[in-house]
């Protein structure tokens, strides 16, 4: 599922399109809709549709331009809405949409990435084929985490949360996390990507206690503050459960030894690329998640 | 030929190794002691017996580095810098021949007149805004006015990311936010090498108003390309008529240098296509060509998110330290090397 390849168009602004030319997400829905291509893509990625930051110019117009179009998108089985960075957009300023309706218009969607948490509402999420769900942030909310607990999803493979931070959007704690471990039935998931959090080393306990621990192949603890202290209940249950493939827990702050250890792991594809040092002031030690916005 | 440089240090260490692969004998200039024995005419017997700089450097091949770093204070490094510029012009007396002369390192320290330079030669580059804010407030007017809602702040004179700032504000007023690599150390601001983020209004505001005091340029910030999910700009070597040496630094933040611990790629791992790097080539001839006296540059060179379109950012007379490249052929240094061994027959052939 990982590498699929899709067909795919990725439809942005420059700065000069919405600046200049005063355009927005209205004006980008007409041009996909007028775009010779679409007909023939699987996967329509969305970046910078103009100001994304006002409330007045969120990523609605996008939404419901699929949703009242939905004939002409019926063969688009993968759509991220938000692809764009900081040098478009604060992560964290992104105003993004209501989704609600994007389930029953979109029955062949087989992936779904989105990005920013700000304005976002994925409703009663229930769909047959979505097997990808990804939510990129810096600060996931509870109501949102708690729809996605909710979902009815039964063909989802592959999810990954960026759980973030309190600052930018995040108001539950662990037991938000192990509520959503536990009370939501993905029977096909393979893939549980709990991940950009300032709680990782507790995440890493509740996923290792959860079900999906047995089910899952991949397991993504990346983008976390990881420390030693979680490190270790990896090492100690990991080898209990052979059918953990790989291990992702790129950016990090595990220890030379630790991170040795991991990779010593038989049978389980250990990433443990861009080890963080945590940052140190008046004597106070402070580990940050990668997206902290 | 002789380097003006550090006693120590890569720069030296690497332009040594590369005069001696040409058989081109460096003696080197410490700019220690050009710095602690003012006027800078006098200099120690031991280090210049009976001579003064420019008649030690008549007739030579010279080329010259930056200066060591004496401080990592901003208000400090500006009290330098004009000292530096002094000597610069005092050498430009010197009758000798400059890999780049004195006059062409100053005015690239210079970034507002270099980019006026390089625009009005209708060379791509990074928009400066022609005001000079000289606090936050002024500079919130700025962006309102021009409805450009984020930029780089960035001291006018200094080099690489020392006091750069990459500032955003959410048009309603009611969000900030600032990435930079210079913070607030004991109410001194001070360069750092890490880059960090913030949000918080205050803050802020406090640290842009010291920065603006520098007198700093603005400028539109360009969504720049990103490879593999991290944006990149690229440093070209360009030097005697042609591209040395491409380097792109990646970031996971909008401030792209080599100091700030940025991940370098070589150029061909990005996959540019043969247009876009004849495009690069043709502008960096460009921009050396406004540019009297100078042989070799550094230019940073964004290409737009997007189109890929290159605009310089920035250029720099003393910009060749390309870790890539002395570690590995140290070919930059060699063509000077060569190039400046050449200059010097010359100048001997003809009896100068």
């Amino acid at each position: 599922m990982e590498n699929i390849m899709y067909k795919s168009k990725r439809y942005a602004y420059t700065y000069e399109d919405w600046n200049d030319e005063g355009k927005n997400a209205e004006t980008m829905m007409e041009e996909i809709l007028q775009d010779p291509d679409l007909p023939g893509l699987e996967e329509v990625i969305i970046g910078c549709w103009g100001e994304c930051w006002d409330e007045n110019a969120s990523a609605q117009p996008l939404i419901d331009g699929i949703i009242a179009n939905k004939d002409v998108f019926s063969k688009i089985k993968s759509l991220f809405i938000g692809d764009m960075d900081y040098e478009e957009c604060e992560v964290s300023w992104i105003i993004q949409g209501d989704y609600s309706k994007l389930w029953a218009a979109m029955p062949q969607l087989e992936k779904l990435v989105i990005k920013g948490s700000s304005g976002l509402d994925l409703g009663e999420i229930s769909h047959d084929r979505l097997e990808h769900l990804e939510i990129i942030c810096g600060g996931l909310p509870t109501d949102i985490i708690q729809e996605v607990q909710r979902a009815k999803l039964p063909s989802l493979r592959i999810l990954t949360l960026y759980i973030g931070v309190e600052d930018y959007g995040f108001d539950g704690d662990i037991s938000t996390i192990q509520d959503l471990l536990s009370q939501s039935d993905f029977p096909k998931l393979t893939y549980l990507g709990i991940t950009d959090s300032e709680m990782q080393d507790d995440i890493a306990e509740a996923v290792l206690s959860s079900k999906y621990i047995d089910q899952i192949f991949t397991l993504d603890l990346s983008m976390g503050t990881l420390t030693d202290k979680g490190g270790e209940l990896l090492l100690n249950e990991l080898p209990k459960h052979s059918n953990i493939m790989l291990l992702n827990l790129e950016y990090h702050f595990l220890s030379d030894e630790m991170m040795e250890k991991l990779e010593g792991i038989d049978g389980i594809d250990v990433n443990v690329d861009d080890q963080q040092e945590a940052d140190e002031y008046d004597g106070e030690i402070y580990y940050y998640p990668m997206l902290t916005e | 030929m002789i380097l003006i440089g550090t006693r120590e240090g890569k720069r030296t260490d690497y332009m040594l190794k590369a005069a001696a692969a040409e058989n081109t004998p460096l003696e080197v200039l410490p700019w220690e002691a050009l710095q602690n024995q003012p006027p800078w005419e006098k200099l120690p017997e031991d280090l210049l017996p009976g001579q003064s700089p420019t008649e030690r450097l008549q007739g030579a091949a010279v080329k010259i580095d930056p200066p060591p770093a004496q401080t990592f204070h901003l208000e400090e490094m500006a009290k330098s810098l004009e000292a530096y510029k002094n000597i610069l012009e005092h050498l430009a007396k010197a009758e000798c021949r400059f890999l780049n002369t004195p006059e062409s390192i100053r005015l690239l320290l210079d970034k507002r007149r270099t980019k006026h330079l390089l625009g009005d030669s209708g060379i791509p580059v990074t928009e400066i805004f022609p005001e000079e804010p000289s606090n936050v407030e002024e500079l919130l007017e700025l962006m309102e006015r021009r409805r450009c809602y984020s930029v780089f702040v960035k001291p006018r004179y200094f080099s690489g990311a020392a006091g750069v700032a990459a500032f955003r504000v959410h048009p309603r007023r009611d969000k900030f936010c600032l990435y930079t690599s210079c913070q607030l150390k004991k109410n001194q601001l001070a360069n750092t090498k890490k880059l960090s983020r913030t949000e918080n209004p205050k803050e802020i505001c406090h640290l842009l108003d010291r920065l603006l005091a520098l007198d700093c340029v603005v400028e539109r910030w360009h969504p720049k390309a990103n490879f593999h999910g991290k944006s990149f700009d690229l440093r070209v070597v360009f030097q005697f008529g042609h591209v040395a040496f491409i380097v792109a630094r990646q970031s996971p933040g909008p401030i792209t240098n080599l100091h700030l611990n940025n991940q370098a790629l070589p150029a061909k791992s990005l996959g540019l296509a043969s247009p876009i790097l004849d495009e690069i080539e043709t502008i960096c001839a460009r921009a050396c060509s406004v540019f009297p006296g100078l042989s070799m540059a550094g230019i940073d060179i964004l290409l737009e998110r997007g189109t890929l379109r290159p605009r310089i950012i920035e250029m720099n007379g003393q910009g060749d330290l390309i870790y890539q490249d002395i570690y590995g052929e140290n070919l930059i240094y060699r063509e000077q090397a060569r190039h400046l061994r050449c200059e010097e027959i010359t100048s001997v052939n003809d009896g100068k």
